[in-house]
Order: C-alpha cells, then structure tokens, then sequence
C-alpha cells in the first residue's frame, strides 16, 4: 500500500514538471531502436549520438528560456552561422587567439540577442516578427562576414572543443554544464521564477513591480549566447565555419521544447524535457540513418513523430494554465 | 501647387529626352543583360565575370541582374530590360517553368533569348550554353570508378551522399551518379553500403557519415553530390580515425562543384577528385555567342544536338575534373577561353 503511494506520488511529480510524456517517448524511442538495429547500442554510435545532439540542446536550452515567458526566437540558427563566423573571422583572419575569437563570437551573439530583446520589451515588437527580422539580418551579416564562403582549418586549441575526453565528447560536457547552469537559475532563483510567471501572466507581474522588460531583455540574450556557443561547437565540429550553417536550426531547437513538455503559451516546461527532446529528434534521425531509410520517407517519419508526440503533450495543457 | 506641376513635367520631360538621347548613342554597340539567379553563390559571380570578360574582349556593354534566387524578381527584371530595349538577353533563370512567360515576352518583342547554366522548358531559345549535370555527374564516377580499381578490391563498398531531395541538381546528379554504376552494382562489382541524402550541407554530411560509421568502417568509396556534403563526411571519417586517400591505402573520396576548400583537400591527397563546371566560360561563352549573333556574325552550327529534357540547342561547355594531377594548374582550364562552336 505504501510502495503504491510513494510511487503515485513520484509519478505525480514527474507529470507536474510534464516530463513523463517527453521520459517515456524517449525510453521507447530507444528500446525500439535497440531492438531494430544491432548497431544503435554500440559505443562507437552512442559517442557520436552524444556529439549530434549538443549543438541542437545548446540552441533549445536558449529557446525554452524564451518560450518560457511566452515568446519565440526564430533568430538561433542565423546566429549560430554569426556566432561561428564572427569567431572564425578572428581567429583565422585578424590572427588573434583562440579564446578572444570565442570570446568575440560569443559577444556577437549576446549583441544580437539584446537587440532582440529590446525591440521585443521595449519597442513592443512582437517577438516573431522582431526575431524573424534577426533570422535574415543575422544571415545577411554572416554572408558578408565571410564574404559566402566557407572559413577553413583553425588552430588546435579550437578543434580542441570537439574531441573526446576518453570515450566522451567534450561537446557533451560543455552542453551539460550550460544545462546544469540554466535549470538551477530557473528552480533556484527570483529571476528564474519571474521568467515562469511572465509566461504565466505577464499583466500580474507587471503589478507586482517586477521590471518585466529585463527580463524579457535576459531570455532574448541568453538564446542568442546560447546560439553563438552552438556556432563556435560548429565550427570546432566542422573545422570550418560555413555561411550557410544552422539554416531551419531554429525549427529543430523549436521542436525539442516543445517534444520536451515546453508549453507554447509559455509558463510551463523544464530545460530537463527540453535536453530529453533534443535527444528524441536526434535518435531518430539517428534510427532512420542506421537503417539507411530514404529522404523521402525520412521527411514523413519524422514528421509523424513530432506530431503525435504533440497530440499526447497536448492533453492536459488545459488544467496547465 | 500649379508651380510644383510644371517642375515636376519639366523633370520627368527631362527624363524621357535622356532615356531617348542614351538609346539612340547606345545603339551603335550590343547592349546585354544578364540574370543570373542569385549573386550569392560564388558559382554565379564567376558566371559573371566570365559574361564582362568577353563583353570586354567584342566591345558590347553588358549589364548583371540578380534574380535574388525568386522567379517573380527575376521575372520583373526581363520585363523591364524588354522595356530598355536591350539587344540581347542571357537568362540564367531562377526555375526552368516560372521563366518561360518572360522568355515569350522577349520573344514577342523580338529580342534572342539565350540560357545559360540552366535552360528553361518553353519559348524560344537561340542556344542553351551549360554543362548538364547528368554528364558532369557521369564523368565524376568514370573518375571515381576508376580510383576504385586501380587502388581497392572488388567488391568495392561504397557510400553515395544525395543532394537536398527534388531539387533539379540532385536528382541530375544522381542520374549521371547511377547511369555509371548501376551496371557494376547489378554485376555485384559494387556494394552500395548506405544511400542517403546529406543536404548539400557539411554539418549534415558530417552527421549522416557519423551514422554510416556506426555500422561499418568497412568502406572503400564515398561519391558525394557536392562537396560540401564530402567535406563534413571527411570531417567524420577523419575524427573516426578511418583512413583516407590512396596514399593511405584509405576511402577513395569524390566530390562535386571545386570549391576551394575541396581542391585543397584534393592536393593534401584526402579527396581523390572533384567535377568542376566552368562558369567562367559559360559566362565567356554566352556573351560572346550572343553578341555575335546580334551583330549577325555567329549562328548555331549545323549538326548542334539538341538537349533532350529541354528541347532546347545545346552548346555544351567543358567539364574538368580536379585531381592531384592537375590541383595546381586547374583555374588555368576554368579560367580560360577556349573557342566557342561555331566561330
């Protein structure tokens, strides 16, 4: 009787933070793909599964952040090839160090996100409409950057962040401890209870006294950090920096939020869910590789899985709010 | 009010008198107008150059619109170039069915329309000048095929890397890919490991090559349908540590289009080859041709073939392919102008 109750309430928790769904999609997806292909459990595949899904959880931990207090960033994947770019530029053409490159890149994103965030809290521009004017501008910029070509060949220090600490990528650890950073603002600080209720209701906080504006200032700029940090593991992953990168990313990033228990209407949702998404949308592209299954159908499987996914998410959304 | 009328008419008299007085200077020399597509691919800024070149070298004055890769800009600037009375237009068209009103428009005003690169599916073409992918395509495996049995045994195991499904480049590609090896699979010369798309993309050729690697390191061949995909799967094979090249006794890698980073790694010996287009002297080509014509010194030869998907002339121009041999001195083939059929 009482193993029933405390497992009744461990369950009730994990739905609470609307992890279940994302929990139990993700531990299917893998024994089905375990059982399906001999090879989707090898070490050699899980090494790189764990390389594959960093850069779309880096850029989805920035979005939950934004769709968390009910807003979108259609502006990831530009900054992403930005970011890159940016660092790639200096590194390779001005001739400066590794690290004030990155630090360049990462600076060029937080520049882009505060733009954003400005035209959405202050000038009240709605953020897809503001974000999709970054989505070009941020393309635009990376274009002229590095003039439509690819930057390649970078000193070691940068290919540094894509290799393997033993067996584990050094993509992953970095990804984890943003994660790690992230979830504890959100579960521990005012900051991060504010950006849950903003996308509760933005009008009672507003009464509250809460300066609404800086926050909304904070989740654009940390996605757009987040975005430049994906396009330096890019470049690191690739070895070059190429204008066309992280084009449609920002759909993907979209999609692990919401895969992730994230509410669309904001409010809702743990950057838990969120990592558990990402590695959904990353299995299963994944799956369908090993089983070397055609573009074609490619395109309707994975389509198929986010919608269901959806339709099982959507169940309760009501009482959510 | 009545003082900002007459400004405003003698302004735009003004104007009407100019536009007549540079049409009557400007009909002693050819005047073209190119479209490329977009002006944001490398590729078509060396279409250009190579059209300025030879407008350079006949004495015509050329002027380059760029279509921004959208049918009804594209479709709106030969509109308006019909309307400036241009001698001659190349057409590098955005979509070969969204391009055809235009192209009957020039038609019906009497001025040559002439394709380059790509062709469009209806109105009159003088000549279409361009390489057809299928063939690039197949010259591309007749190399590839050919590394593979100087340097590996049968059969070989290879992996071909797909562009972005249904656009018109990839499904050429793969023609030209399959017209080659087809045989060879079906005689089990060939195992094709995995075939997949990878996007045109490098992050995706790097992700997709991951995937493959899971299942088999065991591979002899990658032909990719450009080289950005061949890249980011170098990338891959690299990081796996999996050998490549001939001098490694490693994968024989193929790409596609000799981008510079390609040809780099041709020389380094990590891609055995890349096809190369000439844009150059499609550009070259096509102004020279249409300059030409206008002033009635060139037609199309007799005996030109007629390009099948298309019905259009075809004058094709040359396709190189880079290899180690030639890696150094390849923009001395691209670059140069080889004489057009017909003069």
């Amino acid at each position: 009787m009482e193993a029933t109750q405390k497992f009744k309430l461990l369950i009730e928790s994990v739905n609470r933070n609307r992890i279940l769904f994302p929990l139990l999609t993700l531990f299917g997806l893998i024994i089905v793909s375990s059982l399906i292909s001999p090879y989707f459990l090898t070490a050699i595949n899980i090494k790189h599964l764990l390389a594959q899904v960093s850069i779309i959880a880096v850029l989805a931990a920035g979005e939950t952040y934004v769709i968390l207090t009910g807003g979108i960033d259609l502006a990831p994947g530009s900054l992403l090839a930005l970011g890159g770019a940016a660092a790639a530029a200096l590194i390779k053409w001005a001739g400066l160090p590794t690290i004030i490159g990155i630090l360049g890149g990462l600076a060029i994103g937080i520049l882009a996100g505060a733009v954003n965030g400005l035209l959405v809290a202050r000038i009240r521009i709605p953020s897809f409409i503001a974000t999709l004017a970054m989505l070009a501008i941020g393309r635009g910029a990376t274009l002229v950057i590095t003039n439509g070509r690819p930057i390649t060949g970078f000193p070691h220090g940068l290919s540094a962040i894509a290799s393997y600490v033993g067996p584990i990528p050094a993509l992953i650890i970095i990804v984890l401890g943003v994660y790690l950073l992230s979830q504890m603002l959100l579960s521990y600080t005012k900051l991060g209870r504010y950006i849950y209720a903003i996308g509760g209701n933005e009008q009672a906080v507003r009464f509250v006294g809460v300066n609404v504006n800086r926050v909304k200032l904070f989740v654009f700029i940390f996605s757009g950090l987040c975005a430049a940090l994906g396009g330096i593991m890019m470049d690191a992953r690739l070895d070059s920096a190429t204008p066309t990168a992280g084009q449609g990313y920002e759909l993907d990033a979209i999609a692990a939020s919401v895969l992730g228990g994230v509410s669309f209407t904001g409010g809702v949702g743990s950057l838990t869910g969120t990592f558990m998404g990402a590695l959904i949308m990353t299995i299963l592209g994944n799956l369908l590789n090993l089983l070397g299954v055609a573009a074609f159908y490619q395109y309707i499987a994975k389509g198929m899985i986010l919608a269901i996914a959806a339709i099982s998410l959507s169940r309760g959304v009501r009482y959510a709010k | 009010m009545k003082f900002k009328l007459l400004i405003s008419l003698l302004l735009v008299m003004g104007l009407v008198i100019s536009i007549g007085a540079v049409g009557l200077v400007g009909a002693e020399k050819p005047k073209i107008a190119l479209f490329v597509s977009t002006i944001n691919n490398p590729y078509f800024v060396t279409m250009a150059d190579g059209a300025k070149a030879a407008a350079a070298d006949f004495g015509a004055d050329i002027t380059v619109f760029d279509g921004q890769n959208d049918s009804a800009i594209q479709t709106t600037q030969v509109e308006d170039a019909i309307a400036k009375g241009y001698s001659a237009i190349l057409l590098n068209p955005t979509n070969q069915d969204a391009l055809v009103p235009a192209v009957k428009k020039a038609n019906a005003a009497g001025i040559p329309v002439f394709s380059v690169d790509r062709d469009v599916k209806g109105g009159e073409r003088v000549a279409y000048i361009g390489t057809s992918n299928v063939l690039a395509a197949k010259e591309g495996a007749i190399v590839f095929l050919s590394s593979l049995l100087q340097a590996k045994t049968t059969p070989f195991k290879i992996v071909i890397l797909e562009g972005i499904p249904g656009a018109s480049a990839a499904v050429e590609r793969e023609e030209g890919f399959k017209d080659v090896l087809t045989p060879f699979i079906d005689a089990g010369v060939i195992q094709v490991i995995k075939d997949l798309t990878a996007q045109f993309d490098r992050a995706t050729g790097l992700k997709v090559m991951e995937d493959i690697l899971a299942t088999t390191k065991d591979i002899d061949g990658l032909i990719a349908a450009n080289d950005e995909m061949a890249l980011g799967a170098l990338q891959a094979l690299k990081a796996a540590g999996v050998p490549v090249g001939v001098a490694n006794n490693g994968v024989i890698i193929m790409g596609f289009d000799a981008v510079a980073d390609a040809v780099n790694a041709v020389k380094a010996g990590d891609f055995v080859g890349t096809v190369a287009q000439a844009p150059f002297i499609q550009g070259y080509w096509g102004a020279e041709a249409s300059i030409l014509y206008v002033e009635g010194k060139w037609s199309v030869p007799p005996g030109t073939a007629t390009y099948a998907p298309t019905g259009a002339k075809f004058i094709p121009t040359p396709v190189g392919i880079v290899t180690a041999a030639n890696a150094d001195t390849i923009t001395s083939v691209t670059m140069a102008k080889p004489p057009l059929p017909g003069t």
